[in-house]
């Protein structure tokens, strides 16, 4: 399977009265944004803001992030079974709006949701501090269950990007990049000289507020399966999760799935890349005996030496990370674990909430129990009222000035598990 | 003006004696004792050792619920220190626990600057590694001349409020913290790197080191207690009234072995715990709540268990370092088995 | 109506409803509210509702149970949230089939009870309002939920097996 990533550079964005790109400027017209996301009659309100990096704007409580796709060439659409048909995507061209996001705000649930400072010092944690930000803001209809507000807000998100997308068409890439992985034997021929090596994608999937999602079907009804690593890049998995901010495998995340970006980089120089095995974090402890145990035996299957492990979450998954690892090593196949810590307040606990012997090569994405100032902001996108309730403050933690302090789990992707940041942690 | 150091020794490095002198009460000596000397050279101008607090192990360890801890902060606190350094311990146990302690009592109390240094294997250097920086030395004194320069240069940065930097870089022992930085690559890229020298065999490293659990498998369950020899193994701290082995009322770095010989209970008059952990009242009017050998006795009497031992193994829970623990079972565990016991009952509070 | 609820001395937990005593081989333990109301009258599932209890005194329970002969059924940190982050905490038990083996259910429960004093011991919890509660209730419930309603554990537990 092949695809052809044309990136076409966002420098700035602004409004307008039409919506389009021009010399690498996104220029948005908010009313008819608004109006897109509002055909959901599920939500009574849509405001739209912009965010710029260096601004001395805040933007929470963050529920997902985006960034707009569209399919030019082959079949399907970008969000495939969500924003369109099931059809098979990762093949053909796909145009990214490099550098501009959409993000979603709202009051999802009550406890409610990461931060992202446009500027000052918790910027530096962030990704979406460094991008052009479209913050769509919902209002939900009075009195709607949560899980079907959950699904409310996620459908937002994509119908935003679905429609600023639309001006991707008539653009011409500033940088194309192609990715190949061809079927197995033929994967397998190409480089017969360079090391087979896979990636383990655990998706997260326990629940409301905990749901990943594969062409449209909730991730925890799947058994382990195999992917062509081209589909994550058309969108075919959508993030239904909205907790543990600093963590969160945000949508952009996946279409910007690092370890896959950087195993494409090495693929035919020194690793061979041969595709992706997706399995599940479920709640039910026989799931996760099984799943663990077809995970192993896929990379044993299609005859892996070695593959790359990540995780969704803290706590339930990090058993399904240790069991992967356990039995994937068992099988034979050397395995790097990728993912953030959490050793309490005082950084002197044990970082995970599971262990085993065979994770002996561990990559940190940082301690995301560290305590940080946050700034007064001179605009805030959404609301700063909860701030006490959110991941990552406590009671006090807020000053009347509007800065406050938190730790760094409260702000969005700041130790995504994944390995997109440069954040680490060490033992001191 | 130069900055106060005050230097805490035991017995031993002030020349005073060896074990036998291991009972001395504290005493403060003007300007540097014994190996005050090499650290004096090291830590250079500007920063003077005032005193040099001296104190016996034995003292130490037998006196802390008598307020060896605060007595000694008395004594540093009237030399009005900027910064504190004990030792170094190297291998010596006791010793090393004497340093961590009052290191870290003076770092929570005084709230000045503390470094200490001993030997990985040091009872000490497992309970305070997490709480004291502590530079990590050989396990003989010879070591101090490579060590003092170590602990000097870690002190005069904490006194200058320089970036402390990691373990490798100052020596100290690993505390276990984790703290954040920005790597120059991202982790994903570093992630496929690893994974291909693991592929390839080639030397790795792990960002996280996992826990070593130090699991033991548990023993068969017995077939017959009909004829089962039991033995009592405490951690509780029941001892013979007067406590002739000096076992320590917390961070016990020995054990005892003590005659239940011919009693059907143990009294109060043959025994008292000297636990530092909980209320002693009770266990005092009755060492039965803690080793119930008159239960025990009784089980013996009607044929349910086989034999009560002899003798019960004691020592103190409270504060002891998983190393000494350790320890201590394979010491004591070959003369269960060659007295043929069948099983222990590991008896807490 | 409501269920009522009982353990007796043993540990052995019954379930009596409508004056029926009924064994049951699955049991929810939880200090969620919605998630009594929500198995108050389960055929096979019975519930041991700590009325006043916090997120430890659950563990501190499914910890007593498992030395008591019962297996975990889901995992007791469920969810994304952290025991700090979350008031409640809901855990299925069965004293039928066992999923793994009392050593590492062991390992499991005290693992999170460990986890519960990391989080906690010396930090002040979140302010929570009301309507954070509720939906706290609420996404207790829908993660073990997803167990329950999952395919194999959904057949088990309509079999009675």
């Amino acid at each position: 399977m092949k695809l052809e990533l044309g990136k076409i550079h966002i420098k700035d964005v602004q409004f307008a009265d039409e919506t389009r790109i021009k010399d690498g400027v996104l220029y948005v017209n908010a009313a008819e944004l608004s109006a897109e996301v509002l055909k959901d009659d599920r939500l009574i309100g849509c405001r739209i803001e912009l965010a710029r990096p260096g601004e001395s704007v805040r933007i929470t409580p963050v529920k997902d992030v985006i960034e707009p796709r569209l399919k030019m060439q082959g079949p399907g659409v970008v969000f495939p079974g969500v924003m369109g048909k099931v059809t098979q995507v990762g093949e053909g061209v796909t145009y990214c709006m490099d550098g501009a996001c959409v993000i979603t705000v709202g009051q999802i649930v009550g406890f409610q949701e990461g931060v992202i400072d446009m500027s000052g010092p918790a910027a530096d944690y962030c990704p979406f501090s460094k991008t052009q930000n479209v913050c769509v803001v919902i209002e939900p209809k009075e009195g709607l269950d949560t899980h079907v507000y959950e699904s409310a807000g996620r459908m937002a998100g994509l119908s935003a990007a679905s429609y600023l997308a639309k001006t991707l068409k008539d653009q011409t890439p500033d940088e194309t990049t192609v990715y190949e992985t061809k079927p197995l034997f033929e994967q397998a021929a190409q480089y017969p000289e360079l090391p087979r090596v896979g990636y383990i994608h655990m998706l997260q999937s326990q629940g409301l507020l905990h749901d990943t999602y594969y062409y449209g079907v909730d991730a925890k009804q799947f058994i382990p399966t195999i992917m062509y690593p081209t589909e994550i890049f058309d969108g075919a998995i959508i993030s239904g999760n909205c907790v543990a901010p600093c963590d969160k495998v945000t949508t952009y995340h996946h279409e910007h799935n690092p370890v896959i970006e950087d195993l494409y980089r090495q693929h035919g120089k020194t690793l061979n890349f041969m595709g992706v095995i997706l399995t599940n974090e479920n709640v039910f402890l026989m799931d996760k005996e099984r799943h663990s145990d077809m995970t192993a035996k896929l990379c044993e299957y299609i005859g892996l030496q070695g593959v790359l492990l990540t995780e969704e979450g803290y706590g339930n998954p990090d058993t399904d990370l240790m069991m992967n690892c356990k039995k994937t090593t068992q099988h034979g196949v050397k395995v790097v674990i990728i993912t953030d810590e959490f050793p309490g307040r005082d950084g002197k606990s044990y970082s995970l909430a599971d262990v085993c012997k065979e994770a002996d090569t561990m990559i940190s994405c940082g301690n995301g129990n560290i305590v940080i100032h946050f700034p007064a902001m001179e605009h805030v996108i959404g609301m700063q009222d909860y701030i006490e309730m959110q991941i990552g403050g406590w009671v006090g933690c807020k000053y009347d000035d509007g800065s406050f302090d938190a730790e760094i789990q409260i702000i969005i992707a700041s130790t995504i598990a994944n390995g997109f940041n440069k954040l680490c942690a060490r033992g001191y | 003006m130069s900055k106060r150091i005050v230097h805490y020794i035991n017995q031993f490095f002030a020349g005073i004696g060896g074990e036998d002198m291991a009972d001395i009460a504290p005493e403060v000596r003007d300007g540097v004792v014994g190996p005050g000397l090499a650290l004096k050279a090291a830590l250079g101008e500007g920063y003077e050792i005032v005193a040099t607090i001296i104190c016996g192990d034995n003292y130490f360890g037998s006196n802390i619920e008598k307020g060896v801890v605060p007595e000694l902060l008395k004594l540093i606190d009237a030399c009005k220190p900027d910064g504190f350094i004990a030792g170094p311990a190297f291998n010596a146990g006791r010793y090393g626990v004497a340093c961590g302690t009052i290191a870290k009592a003076v770092q929570d109390e005084l709230h000045i600057p503390v470094v200490t240094g001993m030997y990985e294997e040091n009872p000490g250097a497992d309970m305070f590694r997490k709480d004291v920086h502590i530079i990590a030395t050989k396990n003989s004194s010879a070591d101090m001349r490579r060590s003092a320069p170590l602990m000097a240069k870690l002190l005069i940065k904490k006194l200058e409020n320089q970036e402390v930097l990691g373990p490798d870089e100052e020596g100290y022992l690993p505390r276990g913290i984790r703290v954040n930085y920005f790597n120059e690559r991202r982790g994903s890229e570093r992630a496929v790197e690893l994974l291909l020298k693991k592929i390839a065999g080639e030397p790795t490293y792990t960002d996280y080191p996992m826990p070593v659990i130090d699991r033991v498998a548990p023993a068969p369950a017995l077939k017959d207690l009909k004829t089962a020899r039991i033995a009592l193994v405490t951690s509780g701290g029941i001892v013979p009234q007067g406590n002739p082995d000096h076992i320590e009322s917390s961070s016990a770095t020995k054990w005892g072995k003590y005659s239940i010989e011919g009693m059907d209970h143990a009294d109060k008059k043959d025994f008292m715990t000297i636990h530092g952990g909980y209320d002693r009242a009770y266990i005092t009017e009755d060492p039965d709540l803690c080793i119930p050998v008159d239960a025990l006795r009784n089980l013996e009497k009607r044929g349910v268990i086989g034999k009560l031992m002899d003798y019960f193994i004691a020592t103190t829970g409270t504060g002891t370092a998983t190393n000494s623990a350790k320890r201590f079972g394979e010491e004591f565990v070959p003369m269960l088995k060659k007295d043929k016991v069948d099983a222990v009952l590991l008896v807490s509070t | 109506m409501r269920a009522l609820l009982r353990t007796n001395g043993a540990g052995r937990i019954k379930a009596w409803i409508g004056g029926e005593t009924v064994q049951k081989k699955y049991q929810l333990v939880t200090n969620n509210e919605s998630a009594m109301k929500a198995y108050a009258n389960h055929p096979h599932i019975g519930v041991t509702y700590l009325a006043r209890g916090s997120y430890l005194d659950v563990l501190i329970t499914v910890r007593d149970r498992v030395h008591e002969g019962w297996h975990l059924m889901t995992h007791p940190q469920a969810s994304n949230l952290k025991p700090n982050q979350c008031p409640y905490k809901t855990v299925l038990i069965a004293n039928g089939r066992e999923v793994q083996s009392f050593a590492r259910d062991v390992e499991l429960i005290e693992g999170s009870i460990a986890a519960f004093h990391k989080f906690t011991d010396g930090m002040r919890p979140p302010a929570w309002s009301q309507k954070a509660l509720r939906d706290f209730q609420t996404v207790d419930l829908a993660v073990v939920e997803s167990a329950v309603n999952g395919s194999l554990l959904r057949q088990m537990i309509s079999g009675n097996i």
